[in-house]
């Protein structure tokens, strides 16, 4: 009998009876209430779309001048990087001490080291280089040709 | 004296035939078959529907901007298309094709059509009225 019972209340738990009192919703107003969703996503989805194809649209008519704004836009912004760029490599050339000039003379020395007789070796590699052009007379200055020329003559 | 004018609307069909939709085929919903009825009925379909819809009296057609109408034949008094429609169109009294439709098909109407900006269209579009007399609205 007590098992009877308690299958009973727990029907009754599972039905509950909070539907019981509320009255049941009119067709008509189902109706209403679902036409009025159905309104405002029309609404909303056909505002959407539209916007979207007026602006195809319009790029496709402006798309020239799309294009022109684009093109011009991109220029300018490579021009502000590169001018970026340029302005950076100037401020760290700025900051760095100068070290080329001893770097071109060491290499100078050691090319008259080389290219001098043996007496004058030591003479040579103690003074400083000598920054007067070299003369056409000196015939250690002279370069050796590389290339092969024909020889022109004056009819 | 009141020197008022009453606003005027660019709706061809009117709103109380749009709020008498009886029928409804919601948003993902498919239905595949023929809808007809001889009543002054409205359908609304905001789903997909493969198949014709005809009024034999009356009848208002509302195809929603998410509703897709393929395979058809539309007749009815009133049709107001807002989404996608693949096939014919028959309005008896109006016809309005708003600028987020898109009909491939021929459409035909006795008395007032509005095809409003941006709406797509390929098809024929025939008028069945009257040509001397003026068309009447509603």
């Amino acid at each position: 009998m007590a098992f009877k019972l308690s299958i009973f209340a727990r029907s009754r738990q599972v039905l509950g009876a909070s539907h019981i009192g509320v009255p049941v919703i009119d067709t008509n107003t189902l109706r209403q209430a679902a036409l009025q969703n159905s309104w405002q996503r029309d609404q909303r989805v056909a505002r959407r779309r539209l916007a979207f194809r007026w602006a195809m649209w319009w790029l496709w008519k402006y798309r020239y001048y799309v294009l022109a704004v684009c093109a011009v836009l991109v220029s300018l912004g490579y021009l502000v990087y590169r001018f970026d760029q340029a302005s950076r490599a100037n401020h760290s050339l700025g900051n760095t001490p100068v070290a080329a000039p001893e770097h071109q003379t060491d290499l100078h020395l050691r090319l008259e080291s080389h290219m001098l007789p043996a007496t004058d070796s030591g003479a040579s590699t103690a003074t400083p280089p000598d920054a007067s052009p070299p003369t056409a007379t000196d015939p250690f200055q002279l370069k050796p040709e590389t290339t092969l020329k024909t020889k022109v003559t004056n009819p | 004296m009141k020197n008022q004018t009453a606003p005027t609307t660019t709706r061809l069909v009117p709103t109380e035939r749009l709020s008498a939709i009886s029928s409804l085929i919601a948003e993902g919903a498919i239905f595949d078959g023929s809808f007809q009825t001889s009543r002054d009925l409205g359908i609304k379909v905001d789903g997909t529907l493969k198949g014709n819809i005809s009024f034999d009296t009356g009848g208002t057609i509302h195809v929603g901007a998410t509703g897709i109408v393929e395979n058809t034949r539309l007749e009815a008094d009133y049709i107001f298309i807002e989404g996608k429609v693949v096939g014919s169109v028959i309005a008896r009294k109006a016809l309005e094709i708003t600028g987020s439709a898109t009909l491939l098909g021929d459409a035909a109407y006795d008395e007032v059509m509005d095809v409003h900006p941006r709406a797509k269209l390929r098809g024929k579009v025939e008028y069945r009225g009257e040509m001397d007399t003026p068309a009447k609205t509603k």
